[in-house]
């Protein structure tokens, strides 16, 4: 069989969780008889039927929201946002309810939800289609935030999230779609929460996530050819994170850069750059740099787009900063 | 046999339930009268909003309701709490703030919920229980138990969105949800008619969903529409929608002055003095009532002395209750 | 009035200062002196410094007399001085009273702070394990930071001032200084621009000189509208004429250099841009005059790319925005970006926090005709000019 893309490791994921536990349902905008905006969910109709594989109206607060009650009455379902744009019209539901209840009725109940959010721009999608939000979720206690950046990965990254007590929004970056790559067999053991050392180096941490892993780690092997190792850590979970992960990275290289997709200004680097100079103080030996997207909204123009990017050549500016 | 004969004398088959009725409401005449004592002695801080005038929607609501069914409530949901079936003292316990309480002392008034009852909790945001009841009813028809989803909502939640896309949604697929509207007339601390234009019987009608309109002071007739809105969503698992004209008799919250308020014409009654001049057209006495109306009360004074009594609510295990699953759910 | 003795110690001047000689006393033992008197002068290998006074009082004895060297922090002079508590500047040779009464109004006389050195949190904790006083480090890094390699260095090149403490725990390797060739695919996302390797370079440049110069130039008749992009343009043509490599472009046939200087000019708000023509030996009258006879920016039309210049300037002047790196196109060689001017603290000569005003200038340019020695070799040249504007118009 062909290289498996992230597309179809999410699909298989999916197939499997919904085979494995008749609670499991889908909800979404064209996600049963189209497949999905991004054909994750392809064949999942044929195979488990429209009880459980759900086309909804283009409405999101309502699908966000029943899936709140859906999974306080004991299903556990997976939505579809088409793209993570259009989650602020959804905001209640995960924000004020999903992510509350646990808490707010005094362990009564769980949310076992999952959201599906594609995000990331770089396809002159525009400024409504483009959007890296997951700061906003990371900011809400009850939340688990992930994004993953391989085939393997969100393989069982979306298996621990349809498992997972708790309301999970499971962030796709759509440049990673139809990225190839190893999906072992059995799929690996991933935890929520738990980092990956992409690759090992002495002298300076990279910690990224979703598609900018890939950027990482082509600035990580120009830089090799000049006697510079990166070590870059694939954080997968953004809520919770592998502080100790980067500790230990931060404990080898003595310096830190957080790179991502996302705005940089309150952007998830920013917590993890307070919480480093905080508890990993001691170790550094440069300031903790930030590599992300401009403040500015996402734009159509080709040009606009690529120069907002938070390209590999930007971070490699950033480590040449970091050494000097 | 549901039906009543026309107002032609009591209707002692039906009197046992009506007595029920009447208990039932004073409890919740009780509760809130007490909560409304509590919050102004500073027992209770925050926000209460009291449905006091509102009791024959609950009563009348929950009677056609069996234990598996769920309800999202609102803001002013105390009264479809203890209607559901809520223990007493778990309320107060809760009301109060303690460790005890249904929610551990973290949901207060506002949110107040018992899962075990089918009450999925009052709710903080106008509309927010209406996708809650959309999403329980379609755990209901999935795990096809017969059970019904009822998803409360006031007349001021009638200009949010999420209303509209509920009725559609339900509509659709088909779910077993009784959509239940107090309309009170009041979204807050403005008039409905001045901030609403929509008539809810045509926006029913527009997203073909059947629905009965009637006064809310007469506990007898909402049980009677109620149990028969029930009775045909269980028989063919559609949604249906009733709307109870209501009567707001405090403010919209504990504490509000209500300056902006000059109607009140009582063209509503109070639904406990409605439902006693029936009972005792039908031949009950009033001593009758009366000891009724004082078990009751000391019912409800038994429960908060319970309540007053309860250990105080604990920060560091609320700490370690934001998650179902603190740190890694691990696949594998 | 109540005095309290004390000494008067051999003052730290500069970061890296760890002695200084007494050049000549002007205040005789015995003799009163009043706050702001000139007492002493200390020279070092770098200046000669006059202490003053901090109040009035008498030097009761000079302990170094004219032409000793004495090491920081080492008394040169018994004092004693007016009106002052002896938990001010007075030493601990405990002739000092016991803690006054509160006296009112005490003058507000505080002892210099100690000097603050700048170090890594990593180089502190390294040079204390090691014994090492951070003072006599020499950093390497921006602006004299001491990194954990110099307390390295330096630990290894005097091993004999190092106390016999357990050996820091040193990094897996030195700091690698050296930079990539970054013959990197472009990186750009959506691959239309990813013909062009992509090379990115930033520096931070002190600019509380050249505000001070252009605030003092606008009070001169005939230059009231002189504008900071005049004088960023300015540096960068100078920069360009010490880097002739740098006006180049990139053909099918390779780099072919570009015979005179022109600079593209896009503006801040991005409406379009505009070239200046033929900047090569001009004065900053110049440049300005060529600034200012621009059409209204708002209308600024695109620019041919039949006639392109080679480097492209972008400024954010005026607002909070930071750099940009545009990626650089066809025809391009590289695009200087300017962010806003920002103020922060930096420490001074004292290793004091000092309130400069900086901005950010970022190159981008085409890896195939900027190599990173280039890079930074022409930003710092803009860096130098624009930190000191005298050198600027001068050249």
């Amino acid at each position: 069989m062909a290289e498996p893309r992230v597309r179809d490791a999410l699909n298989r994921a999916l197939a499997d969780a919904m085979a494995a536990d008749e609670r499991v349902v889908l909800l979404g905008e064209d996600i049963a008889g189209f497949g999905g905006s991004f054909g994750v969910t392809k064949g999942l109709l044929d195979r488990f039927g429209p009880e459980r594989v759900r086309d909804t109206p283009i409405s999101e607060a309502i699908i966000a929201g029943a899936a709140v009650g859906a999974a306080m009455s004991g299903l556990r379902p997976v939505v579809e946002i088409m793209f993570m744009d259009f989650v602020t019209l959804a905001m209640d539901a995960i924000v004020n309810q999903a992510a509350k209840a646990h808490f707010m009725f005094g362990g009564q109940c769980s949310v076992p939800m999952v959201v599906r959010l594609p995000h990331g721009g770089g396809i002159s999608a525009g400024p409504q289609h483009s959007q890296c939000l997951e700061a906003w979720f990371a900011h809400i206690p009850g939340l688990k935030v992930v994004c993953p950046a391989t085939v393997g990965d969100s393989y069982s990254l979306m298996r621990a999230a349809i498992d997972d007590p708790d309301p999970v929004i499971f962030i796709e970056n759509k440049a990673l779609y139809a990225l190839k790559g190893d999906m072992p067999d059995p799929p690996a053991a991933v935890a929520i929460g738990e980092a990956a050392v992409a690759r090992g180096g002495r002298d300076v941490t990279i910690v990224t996530y979703g598609a900018c892993l890939g950027h990482a780690l082509d600035a990580a092997k120009a830089l090799a050819s000049a006697g510079i190792e990166l070590e870059v850590i694939d954080l997968r979970s953004i809520l919770p994170w592998d502080e100790a992960a980067v500790l230990r990275s931060l404990q080898r290289t003595h310096r830190l850069i957080v790179y991502h997709e996302a705005v940089e200004a309150f952007g998830p680097g920013a917590e993890i750059a307070a919480r480093m100079a905080d508890i990993g103080f001691d170790e550094l030996d440069a300031p903790i740099l930030r590599v992300g997207s401009p403040f500015a909204p996402a734009a159509f123009s080709k040009e606009i787009d690529s120069a907002f990017f938070p390209s590999s050549a930007r971070l490699i500016e950033a480590v040449r900063r970091i050494l000097a | 046999m549901r039906k009543q004969k026309a107002e032609s004398g009591p209707d002692t088959a039906q009197l046992p339930r009506w007595l029920d009725f009447h208990r039932s409401m004073h409890i919740i005449r009780q509760v809130e009268s007490r909560l409304a004592t509590l919050f102004a002695d500073g027992e209770i801080p925050g926000f209460i909003h009291l449905s006091i005038g509102q009791e024959a929607s609950a009563v009348g609501v929950c009677a056609a309701l069996e234990l598996a069914d769920t309800i999202a409530s609102t803001h002013r949901g105390h009264g479809h709490a203890v209607a559901k079936g809520m223990a007493l003292d778990r309320f107060f316990l809760e009301i109060l703030g303690k460790d005890e309480g249904a929610c551990r002392g973290r949901s207060g008034s506002m949110h107040i919920a018992d899962m075990g009852v089918g009450m999925l909790g009052a709710n903080g945001i106008v509309g927010g229980g209406l996708p809650l009841a959309i999403g329980s009813a379609l755990a209901h028809k999935l795990k096809g138990n017969g059970a019904v989803a009822v998803a409360c909502f006031g007349d001021g939640a009638m200009a949010e969105g999420i209303l509209h896309e509920a009725l559609n949604i339900a509509s659709l697929w088909k779910l077993p949800v009784l959509f239940v509207c107090d309309n009170n007339g009041w979204s807050e601390f403005s008039a409905t008619k001045d901030v609403i234009s929509l008539d809810l019987p045509q926006l029913a009608r527009a997203f073909g969903i059947a629905s009965r309109h009637l006064r809310g002071d007469d506990v007898v007739a909402v049980a009677e529409a109620a149990g028969q809105l029930v009775d045909a969503i269980r028989g063919d698992g559609a949604p249906r929608l009733i709307e109870l004209h209501t009567r707001r008799i405090r403010g919209h919250f504990e504490g509000d002055a209500q300056r902006y308020r000059h109607d009140d014409a009582a063209d509503r009654e109070d639904p406990l003095v409605n439902h006693e001049s029936r009972l005792l057209r039908a031949g009950v006495t009033p001593e009758r009532l009366a000891e009724i109306a004082e078990a009751a009360r000391g019912e409800v004074e038994a429960a908060l002395q319970i309540a007053r009594a309860g250990r105080a609510a604990c920060a560091v295990g609320a700490l370690d209750a934001v998650y179902a699953q603190r740190g890694a759910a691990r696949y594998g | 009035m109540a005095g309290a003795a004390g000494m008067l110690l051999m003052p730290k001047l500069g970061l890296t200062m760890t002695e200084g000689e007494v050049s000549q006393w002007l205040c005789a033992a015995g003799a009163r002196f009043a706050k702001g008197d000139t007492l002493v002068v200390i020279e070092t290998d770098k200046i000669a410094h006059e202490v003053e006074a901090p109040a009035s009082g008498v030097i009761d004895e000079i302990l170094a007399p004219e032409g000793q060297t004495v090491a920081v922090s080492l008394p040169l002079a018994r004092w004693t001085l007016d009106g002052v508590s002896p938990s001010g500047n007075a030493g601990e040779d405990g002739e000092a009273p016991a803690p006054a009464a509160p006296q009112s109004p005490a003058p507000a006389f505080l002892p210099p702070p100690e000097p603050r050195v700048v170090a890594t949190p990593l180089a502190r904790r390294t040079a204390a394990a090691a014994g090492i006083d951070l003072a006599r480090v020499t950093g390497s890094g921006p602006k004299g930071r001491i990194k954990a390699a110099d307390v390295e260095r330096f630990a290894s090149d005097s091993p004999a001032t190092v106390s016999p403490a357990p050996a820091p725990q040193a990094p897996a390797s030195e700091p690698v200084r050296g930079v990539p060739d970054p013959a990197l695919p472009g990186q750009a996302p959506t691959g239309h621009l990813a013909a062009i390797p992509q090379l990115h370079a930033i520096a931070e440049v002190e600019i509380s000189k050249l505000l001070e110069m252009q605030a003092r130039m606008q009070s001169v008749r005939g230059l009231e509208a002189l504008e900071l992009v005049s004088l960023l343009v300015l540096a960068v043509v100078r920069s360009i004429e010490a880097h002739p490599a740098s006006n180049r472009i990139w053909t099918p046939e390779g780099a072919v250099a570009i015979p005179r200087i022109d600079i593209g000019l896009l503006s801040g708000a991005g409406h379009g841009d505009a070239i200046l023509r033929d900047l090569g030996g001009r004065g900053l009258g110049a440049v300005s005059a060529a600034i200012a006879a621009l059409p209204d920016r708002e209308s600024w039309g695109p620019s041919g790319q039949a006639d392109p210049s080679a480097i492209t300037l972008q400024h954010a002047l005026g607002s909070a925005a930071d750099i940009l790196h545009m990626p650089v196109v066809a025809g391009q060689a590289a695009i200087l970006s300017f962010g806003g001017e920002h103020s922060l603290f930096r420490p001074d000569d004292e290793g004091l926090p000092a309130l400069r005003h900086e901005l950010r200038v970022g190159l981008s340019a085409d890896a195939r005709l900027f190599d990173v020695a280039l890079a930074d070799l022409f930003l710092a040249s803009i860096t130098r000019f624009l930190e000191d504007p005298l050198v600027l118009l001068a050249t």
